[in-house]
């Protein structure tokens, strides 16, 4: 489960080599805003068609107000200063989940709100709007999710000749194979070890069922039937 | 040497091209070997468009004329202020797709215009806003000149002329043509009998006709190219021939009889008199007109990929295009046939109609179109008649004139050669004396003007004579000329009845022969003889001065008016030094001449030509109407401005034979009917372009990569639909956005799958105006 606390997440801006968190940040929201392009045709019927434009993205942090940059925080009035305020800053925003992964993103921007607020019976609250000039880079790609198992697999009928104690399949081979039954004329319990009357065990590396061996496949041959399904 | 400082931008389209613009400062220059100077600009979120500047939907407008607007954010030192000063070509603009990647892609080449730079008055950072021309616009300032700035004097390809013009842009860019109207009609296919020695009996056709260049194959002793000077049709069509092997008699069946012209484009195959471009004499219309007058209701002009595109919309059909390329001097290069400017448009192709903002909207069918083609006289005729051209020679002695002292100088006189000229076909010896512009100033501004000969020669029994040569003039049987010129010696010691000759008119006939006007007969016409070509010059038109005359010291005039020409030919005008011994100099001023041209049955009875293509008449209601001037054609009289040549043998020759080689794959006519005039192909291109009910679309189009949508390319819209399947449109009018990748448009329709007709009514007649 790589699930992502919000203080887990921490906003910053670079000055000099170093990026520093910006503002004592509560509250942070990267906006990714998609235009569109239409491309209705003559031929469109009663549904409206588009494609994707240019995307704008903007970054919000807000936080509680401090005076200056203290325990290496970027203070908004910091970002005041006309220098700082009208050059393109490097930023980056580092996610880092429950198990411990990270991704960070990276971007430029500049500043293109801030705010100073007061409320009696709290502390001052600040804030900056950026926004962000050019695409936002991912440290790693994030990949699609991979196809769903279907579980449960369709089950097997197999023809076992005279006197067989034990059925092999590659199906079964496969990591986290579970049996969920096996049949002959009538349903066989799951057993460890060496299976008897009723019984049957099986080995998941080799793929293979073994039957009782002191009661092994009659005359003319028995179907068995195996269900099973995969666990991812 | 190259541009020292380029000021460049670069930005990455929506659709991930580069994108990159270079502004050259070119009065700047470095070895070629050298790194120029760069300042980068920084581009603004909407840095280019590249729009037509005419927008008409006539989609045989000629001119397409593009502009380039670029925008950049200001910082010191970098303002629109930074290109506001220079001449008209200092900055030159450059727009280039995938600069550096494996096949880049001019999108634009221009020159900045400084009326056309804005930002606002602003602290830094503002968008500075700059636009380039293709200096197609420009033309209007400039003069169909040659590239050094000389007068064109006689006759010149099409190429040339279209070719000098569009260097004068600044730009030299290939040329690339799609009009594939051929002269004559290809090859035909003939029975034919030889008779010696310069006879050649084929099938009656219009496939013939004078001056043509034809290779004959297929013969058994008569394979090779002869001149084909006459065509007479009596009871078989002869062919005079001349300028080929020796003819022997021979009767031959299924003979392959090509015509040479129609193997060259047309703009190199035909000629046309600089008097075209006359604005008066000694001036020449701008370029914009002189294009203008060349290119008007056949093809139109843009600049597509840093090459200038002349294309025919005629041709734009299911049919492939045939594309003609010369360099930026008119030379020619090669053909080819392409499918490359073949376009679809439509949901899922590359380019597609977007924001859902196309217009569908239409234009009527007209009742009839029609082409005239004004008959127009130049004014100069000869060449330099008012003797106004020539180059400095030398300062003359003051002159004292009733009190006035003025200052005298003297030129040469081009067009005009002093020779010691004889009969017509007999050679010239230089000239004894000087030939020169005379021209007397007082407080600077001209005051007189005349022409003065010297160098008096006694005549042997050779009849040299000093005479100053005008070029020759292209006259046709019957037509006649008026004038009057002026003339005056230092001295001229008459003796009773010598009469003083100082004028020569002589016709060189087209039948070898040569004639001289003479002095007028009794009903006042000057007449015109046959004159023995080894004779000497005669000398036969004079003020008939002796000394109980006027004063030969004073000017006197002589005014003629001959009858008309028995022969069609090139006719010369001589100035004759004739003297007697105390003579020192001949002054001549004053020469005006007419010329009266006999058309059908009448002398200039009639202003010009109308092709002219109406709908059938059962198909009434049709009340829009096509009515164009044009400029070239095909008058029956070679002085008038715009008659179309060939030149075969070193000789001009009036040509009426065309034919539209696109419609048959480049390959020669198959019936005579399809072999017509110019104006005749001229007025079915027009026609076929308003026969039928037009369909217009107007919007925005989606998709500008390496092979971005053009003028030049030829549309079908794949959006299935009555109004769009089946036809074939063309681009009239763009602006494109080279960052959205975003493309604003108007499509006409040029073609529909019935088909063209070149069967309706058409008519040619004279013009009493």
């Amino acid at each position: 489960m790589n699930k992502v606390q919000a203080k887990n997440i921490t906003i910053s801006l670079q000055v000099g080599l170093t990026y520093y968190p910006i503002i004592c940040a509560k509250t942070g929201a990267l906006s990714t805003d998609q235009e569109e392009i239409e491309i209705t045709s003559i031929n469109s019927g009663t549904d409206r068609e588009y494609m994707p434009g240019m995307a704008s993205h903007t970054l919000q942090v807000e936080g509680l107000t401090e005076l200056t940059n203290v325990s290496n925080r970027i203070s908004v009035f910091y970002l005041y200063q006309q220098s700082v305020r009208r050059s393109v800053h490097n930023l980056q925003i580092v996610l880092t989940d429950e198990e411990g992964d990270v991704l960070v993103l990276t971007c430029k921007g500049f500043v293109r709100t801030l705010t100073l607020s007061k409320q009696i019976g709290s502390f001052s609250s600040s804030g900056a709007l950026f926004r962000i000039t050019g695409p936002i880079g991912y440290s790693d790609v994030v990949g699609p999710p991979t196809d769903p198992l279907c579980e449960i697999a369709d089950p097997i009928y197999a023809l076992l000749a005279e006197g067989a104690t034990s059925y092999t399949n590659v199906l079964l081979q496969a990591e986290g194979v579970e049996i969920l039954g096996v049949w002959r004329s009538t349903n066989l319990a799951y057993t460890t070890g060496t299976p008897g009357n009723g019984q049957y065990s099986f080995d998941g590396p080799s793929g293979t069922i073994f039957l009782d061996p002191l009661n092994p496949i009659n005359p003319g041959g028995e179907i068995i039937h195996v269900l099973y399904k995969v666990i991812a | 040497m190259k541009p020292g400082l380029i000021y460049s931008a670069a930005w990455q389209t929506f659709q991930g091209d580069l994108v990159e613009v270079r502004i050259s400062d070119r009065t700047i220059q470095i070895d070629d070997a050298a790194a120029p100077q760069m300042v980068v600009l920084q581009a603004s979120g909407d840095p280019l468009h590249v729009k037509v500047i005419d927008n008409s939907e006539n989609p045989l407008n000629v001119f397409r004329a593009k502009q380039a607007i670029f925008a950049f954010q200001s910082q010191p030192g970098l303002s629109a202020g930074s290109f506001a000063d220079g001449p008209d070509d200092r900055y030159s603009f450059t727009a280039t797709l995938n600069p550096t990647g494996s096949s880049p892609q001019i999108i634009f080449d221009g020159f900045l215009v400084t009326s056309d730079l804005s930002q606002p008055f602003q602290p830094d950072s503002q968008v500075v806003t700059l636009t380039a021309s293709d200096h197609l616009g420009l033309l209007k300032e400039t003069d169909v000149t040659t590239d050094t700035g000389d007068q064109f004097i006689g006759k010149y390809k099409l190429i040339q002329y279209i070719a000098a013009i569009l260097k004068k842009t600044g730009l030299r860019l290939p040329i690339k043509v799609i009009n594939n109207v051929k002269v004559g009609g290809g090859s035909i296919t003939s029975n034919a009998v030889f008779f010696a020695p310069n006879l050649i009996a084929v099938t009656a056709s219009n496939f013939y006709y004078k001056g043509m260049r034809i290779r004959v194959s297929g013969s058994a002793s008569n394979d090779g190219e002869y001149t084909v000077t006459d065509t007479s049709v009596t009871v078989a069509q002869f062919l005079a021939v001349q300028n080929g092997p020796t003819i022997t008699a021979e009767s031959a069946t299924g003979i392959l009889i090509e015509d040479l012209a129609s193997e060259k484009h047309l703009y190199d195959a035909i000629f046309v008199d600089a008097l075209l471009f006359e604005k008066g004499i000694g001036a020449k219309v701008d370029g914009y007109e002189g294009l203008t007058k060349i290119f008007k209701e056949n093809v139109c002009i843009t600049e597509v990929k840093g090459e200038w595109w002349i294309y025919a919309p005629d041709e734009y059909d299911r049919d492939e295009l045939y594309v003609s390329s010369f360099d930026a001097d008119g030379i020619y290069q090669s053909r080819e046939t392409t499918t490359a400017l073949n376009k679809l448009l439509g949901a899922g192709q590359d380019h597609q109609f977007a924001l859902a903002d196309t217009e569908l909207r239409f234009q009527r069918p007209h009742g009839f179109a029609s082409e005239t083609y004004r008959f127009e006289y130049p004014e100069e005729i000869p060449c330099n008649s008012d003797f106004s051209r020539g180059e400095a020679a030398e300062d003359l002695p003051d002159v004292t004139i009733e009190g006035i002292t003025y200052t005298a100088k003297a030129f040469t006189i081009d067009c005009w050669e002093y020779a010691q000229h004889r009969n017509a076909g007999r050679p010239t010896d230089p000239a004894t004396g000087n030939a020169r512009i005379v021209r007397y100033y007082y407080n600077g501004q001209e005051q007189q003007r005349f022409i003065r000969l010297d160098g008096k020669i006694i005549p042997g029994s050779g009849g040299e004579v000093n005479s100053l040569k005008s070029q020759p003039l292209a006259v046709n049987k019957q037509d006649k000329i008026t004038f009057s010129i002026s003339t005056r010696w230092n001295f001229y010691d008459f003796a009773d009845g010598e009469i003083a000759y100082p004028l020569s008119v002589e016709l060189e006939a087209d039948d070898g022969t040569y004639w001289a006007l003479y002095e007028p007969n009794a009903d006042g016409k000057g007449i015109w003889g046959l004159i023995d070509a080894t004779g000497p010059q005669e000398s036969i038109l004079g003020p008939q001065l002796n000394e109980n005359s006027l004063d030969a010291t004073q000017w006197n005039s002589k005014n003629v008016e001959s009858a008309g020409l028995p022969r069609s030919g090139n006719l010369y005008f001589y100035l004759r030094y004739d003297y007697s011994d105390d003579t020192d100099y001949q002054d001549f001023s004053d020469l005006r001449i007419e010329y009266l041209t006999f058309i059908n049955g009448a002398y200039r009875s009639y202003g010009g030509l109308v092709y002219k293509v109406t709908r059938p008449l059962d198909q009434p209601g049709y009340l829009a109407r096509k009515e164009e001037e044009v400029y070239m054609g095909n008058p029956p009289a070679p002085v008038i401005k715009g008659a179309m040549f060939i030149q075969t043998d070193g000789r001009n020759w009036l040509v009426d034979h065309f034919y539209k080689a696109h419609r048959f794959g480049l390959g020669p006519a198959p019936t005579p009917a399809d072999v017509n005039t110019f104006g005749f192909h001229q007025a079915f291109a027009a026609w076929n372009q308003v026969r039928n009910t037009v369909r217009i679309f107007s919007g925005t189009v989606f998709g500008m990569r390496e092979n971005w949508p053009d003028i030049i390319h030829k549309y079908q819209l794949t959006d299935a639909n009555g109004n769009t399947n089946g036809r074939y449109f063309i681009l009239t009018s763009l602006d494109q956005n080279w960052r959205s990748c975003q493309m604003a448009v108007t499509l006409i329709e040029v073609f529909v799958t019935d088909g063209k007709i070149y069967t309706d009514p058409y008519t040619l007649n004279y013009t009493t105006t």
